[in-house]
């Protein structure tokens, strides 16, 4: 059941208004209950799985508490367990297609061995979070949750599919319901949600069509370099609308049950250098690489310039590749890699040399340089090969041609939601001014005329652009 | 209650209340929109839905009746009446006909005729009509064996519109508002087999099937809901078409329909031939196993019934052809050389179109030459079949048409 | 032997102030907030060491262990030893 449905919005509903009336003591069960059959709604094979992942971070965090010596080693242990779930149900295709093309024979069909289970959605993200948690727990952040509890916080549905990768110490203690219905919940979930439908189908819905034909075409070899660039920086507005409407809806979801999930962006096209940029895009991501393997790696080597630079690179192409299996995505983390690891050599070389901090026109040099470097990366992570990509970069880079060819509707499109996204910070800001200002004393005009009108509108824009929709039209023209 | 709460309660008011104000209004208006005459299917893909009826009006506004069963056509019974000799037509959107009223759709019309020129012997004679939008030969042969036997014809009519027809037929040219949604078949050595992974998508399982259903019940209930999906199909309608655009470009041509007034020069349309061909006869077998006659009708495409002669040369020199007739040559010789009956519309539309210099397709001065057949497009297309059917009745010999135009 | 809280509070406001080069004003988050990023946490480590007389392992520590004053007192009390 997709986010954007409207059989999901029908139920979120009701289960929302069913988890207010339920007693207190009965909201923990029903929440288990409904996140279960959500996650079941994507695939009956693998409802286990998350159960399975709490299950051995159960029998190791048991360990890991009990024991004086061997905590690292239970916690290790469970980790290479949850690692290898990771493995197998989201490498296993790439491994073996990749092993089979270095020679190495699986038999006639490598991919009947391999293919024929299918991907279990979210793994990559709750599988995070219960290494996070053995982490945690080891190291006394947390401390041994029951199962019933550790169940919860894995299959929490808000999250469940695609982040916000949360942690245990956020979530774990409001996973008890202990908050009273208050009414800012539902305005504000209703926010998020709303302009997360938004945000999906109007925005990234729209972009992603001229976008996949773009990239998806077996057309010309190569483009105009106007359509590369307008194909690139399309895919990179697709791809913050899409992700963060996503962390939208599910932030709101959650913020209907009176959970406050933390937040995954915050303007990232915005960012004034490489580093600014991963603090503002998919942030609990970066921050999870951040805390459990970036800084582990580099405390022991008190961030020594060559340790650092290798584990930049590094870990960023793991990044890559844990979006998805494919050499696209290594390419893309790979790259941004190389975007950290260049920003830090100046940044040490600018102290070194004791140069004046950030003048005027070096901020708008690297903020442009930020944003291009950002969205050239996008390509071989959207590009159907590597071939491709090459192909793209080259017409936006070195093979200059005139002429575009992609309609003035794309362009126009693209230009509006680019001037959105610039404009973005300044609109959060007024609408919290607003809101502010709104005040407490009597019911205000903002609460109880504009948003919900302002629902009604985007709620009306998110139906007409529904594909999920029944729609059918096969006539001819 | 606390200020907050009060708030809460009377923004939720608000909230519902808007959508009961726009259905008010729209009501109130009398505003028209379309009906939703398609649904779900799970062996073909999609069909008309059952006893659908409303405004259509992609190219002129009509009013249209779906019947209990599912097919643009007037009320049908499973039992053949006695003394009745029936003929089941099977074709896509030039057959379906929603742009003519029903009586005027070219099936009715020829029904009408046989009964008035009674050539089968004295029969009655019933002519069924199974055309589907957007139905490739593949979905057409499906649809055959899973339902038009149920009706006992005696004579299968299959009619191709070229144009559209063979490249359907396969995945990577068919361009169907969801070609996803297909099923096709495809070779698999020398043989063909049912690709019918279609029916592994979400929306073809058998509970969203029911919930669609729901949602079709609302639908058509409420104005607002109508008026949201007028509105986004009309959207769908655009990018289809502009994907379209954009595919037929990357091929070189201006439109990919004109790909079949030549021998096929990509490998894709030289497999979709190979297909097309290879499901004829796989069809023309399963009639004659029936004990049943089939019979090809060629349908006239729009090039071919341009009125005026200098902007068909201008379109013929632009496309490198001598005429418009490769495909349905293509189509004859396969099918004399297999003893399967052939009618081809061309010729005769082609002549009756220049000679009166009236336009066969369209329906006003902003689409005449594009769009679909007009009243005019569907009287010539019964009358040349018609001839040709009372000329050999109850014969399945080879026949073709004998008025050729460009002759 | 490790100092009493209000030692290291002073110190860890202290070692911050210098590091972001103006003072830290009460409740500031330091890494949520973007102020000091991980390496500066190393920095911030060593500034501590130095201050406190004490060896804190960071291998076993995180960014947002650092993210505040009262937080940084909590990590060092955990976890610190005395130099030896």
């Amino acid at each position: 059941m997709a986010f954007n449905s409207v059989l999901y919005l029908g139920l979120l509903g009701v289960v929302a208004a069913v988890f207010w009336l339920l007693p207190a003591r009965w909201r923990r069960g029903f929440a288990l209950l409904s996140s279960v059959a959500f996650y079941a709604s994507w695939g009956l094979a693998f409802v286990w799985l998350p159960l399975l992942v709490a299950g051995i971070v159960h029998i190791a965090g048991e360990r890991i508490t009990a024991e004086s010596t061997g905590k690292k080693r239970w916690s290790r242990l469970g980790m290479a367990g949850v690692l290898a779930l990771l493995i197998v149900f989201k490498y296993r295709g790439f491994i073996a297609d990749n092993l089979h093309a270095l020679g190495f024979s699986f038999g006639a069909h490598p991919h009947l061995m391999f293919a024929a289970i299918a991907f279990p959605i979210g793994i990559s993200f709750y599988s995070f979070e219960a290494i996070a948690y053995l982490v945690d727990l080891r190291q006394g952040r947390v401390t041994m949750q029951r199962f019933a509890d550790l169940c919860l916080f894995f299959y929490f549905w808000p999250n469940i599919l695609s982040g916000p990768i949360v942690r245990a110490r956020e979530l774990m203690p409001q996973l008890s319901f202990q908050k009273r219905f208050e009414p800012r919940f539902v305005f504000e979930g209703m926010d998020r949600i709303v302009w997360g439908l938004v945000q999906k189908n109007v925005i990234a819905n729209m972009l992603g069509i001229w976008v996949d034909r773009g990239f998806d075409a077996n057309g010309p070899i190569t483009l105009p370099t106007r359509d590369a660039w307008l194909l690139a920086i399309g895919f990179a507005l697709q791809i913050y609308f899409d992700f963060s409407a996503y962390t939208n809806m599910a932030i709101g979801a959650a913020r209907l049950l009176g959970v406050t999930l933390p937040e995954n962006f915050r303007q990232p096209y915005h960012a004034a250098t490489p580093p600014e940029f991963w603090a503002r895009w998919h942030m609990t991501l970066s921050r999870w690489v951040r805390d459990y393997l970036f800084f582990p790696i580099n405390a022991k080597h008190a961030g020594a310039p060559l340790p650092l630079y290798l584990s930049l690179l590094g870990v960023m192409a793991l990044v890559g590749l844990w979006h998805g299996a494919g050499w696209g995505f290594l390419v893309w983390g790979a790259l941004h890699g190389a975007y950290l690891v260049l920003y830090r050599a100046y940044e040490s070389w600018k102290d070194a040399e004791g140069a004046a901090h950030e003048q005027r026109i070096a901020g708008w040099f690297w903020r442009i340089l930020t944003l291009t470097a950002a969205t050239a990366a996008w390509v071989p992570f959207r590009a159907t090969s590597l071939g491709k990509a090459w192909t793209i970069w080259g017409s936006m880079f070195w093979r200059w041609s005139g002429r575009g060819s992609l309609g003035a509707g794309f362009c126009a499109f693209v230009a509006v939601v680019a001037g959105f996204c610039a404009i973005e910070p300044w609109l959060v800001r007024k609408l919290s001014d607003i809101e502010e200002n709104a005040g407490t004393q009597g019911p205000s005009v903002f609460r109880v005329l504009v948003r919900p009108i302002a629902y009604s509108i985007g709620l009306l824009l998110f139906l007409l652009c529904d594909e999920h929709n029944t729609q059918f039209i096969y006539s001819q023209f | 209650m606390s200020p907050a709460k009060r708030e809460l309660i009377l923004a939720a008011l608000v909230f519902f209340a808007l959508p009961v104000l726009a259905e008010l209004v729209l009501r109130a208006a009398r505003v028209p929109f379309d009906a939703q005459l398609y649904g779900p299917d799970c062996a073909l893909g999609w069909r008309l839905r059952p006893g659908a009826s409303g405004r259509v009006s992609t190219e002129t506004p009509q009013w249209v009746r779906i019947n209990s069963r599912g097919f643009r056509d007037r009320e049908r019974t499973f039992e053949k009446p006695a003394d009745t000799f029936r003929i089941a037509v099977l074709g896509n959107s030039w057959t379906e006909a929603l742009q003519v009223p029903q009586e005027k759709t070219y099936t009715a019309v020829l029904e009408q005729q046989l009964n008035d020129r009674k050539c089968f012997a004295g029969k009655r004679v019933e002519v069924l009509n199974f055309g589907v939008a957007g139905y490739s030969t593949a979905q057409e042969l499906l649809l055959l064996r899973q339902k038009v036997w149920n009706y006992h014809p005696d004579l299968i009519l299959l009619a191709i519109y070229p144009a559209r027809d063979i490249a359907n037929n396969i995945r990577e040219l068919n361009n169907a508002v969801t070609p996803e949604r297909s099923p096709y078949f495809v070779f698999r050595g020398e043989q063909l087999a049912l690709d019918d992974s279609f029916r592994s998508l979400p929306a073809l399982q058998p509970w969203q099937i029911r919930l669609q259903s729901t949602e079709f019940w609302f639908d058509d209930h409420f104005r607002t809901l109508e008026a949201i999906n007028t509105v986004q199909r009309y959207g769908k309608i655009r990018v289809a078409m502009a994907a379209a655009r954009e595919r037929a470009e990357q091929s070189g041509m201006d439109n990919l329909e004109y790909a079949i007034y030549a021998p096929p020069s990509t490998p894709a349309m030289q497999q979709a031939w190979k297909v097309t061909e290879a499901l004829l006869l796989a069809m023309n077998r399963e009639v004659r196993e029936r004990g049943a006659e089939f019979r090809l009708v060629t349908l006239a495409t729009r090039p071919q019934v341009i009125p005026d002669p200098a902007k068909k040369e201008d379109l013929l020199r632009k496309l490198g052809v001598q005429d418009f007739s490769y495909a349905d040559e293509r189509i004859n010789k396969l099918a004399v050389a297999n003893g399967i009956a052939v009618t081809q519309l061309a010729p005769a539309l082609a002549a009756y179109a220049e000679a009166h210099n009236v336009y066969l397709n369209g329906f006003n001065a902003s689409n005449y030459g594009a769009g679909h057949w007009n009243e005019t497009g569907h009287r010539l297309a019964a009358e040349t079949i018609g001839e040709d059917l009372c000329r050999a009745p109850q014969d399945a010999a080879v026949h073709i048409s004998t008025t050729r135009a460009r002759e | 032997m490790i100092p009493d809280s209000q030692t290291i509070r002073t110190a860890a406001t202290e070692a911050a102030s210098q590091l972001i080069g103006r003072p830290l004003r009460p409740g500031q988050r330091l890494v949520t907030s973007g102020l000091i990023d991980s390496l500066s946490v190393l920095k911030l480590i060593g500034l501590l060491e130095k201050k406190l007389r004490v060896v804190i392992p960071p291998e076993t520590l995180q960014p947002e262990d650092f993210d505040d004053v009262d937080l940084i007192v909590e990590t060092v009390e955990r976890v610190a030893k005395p130099a030896a």
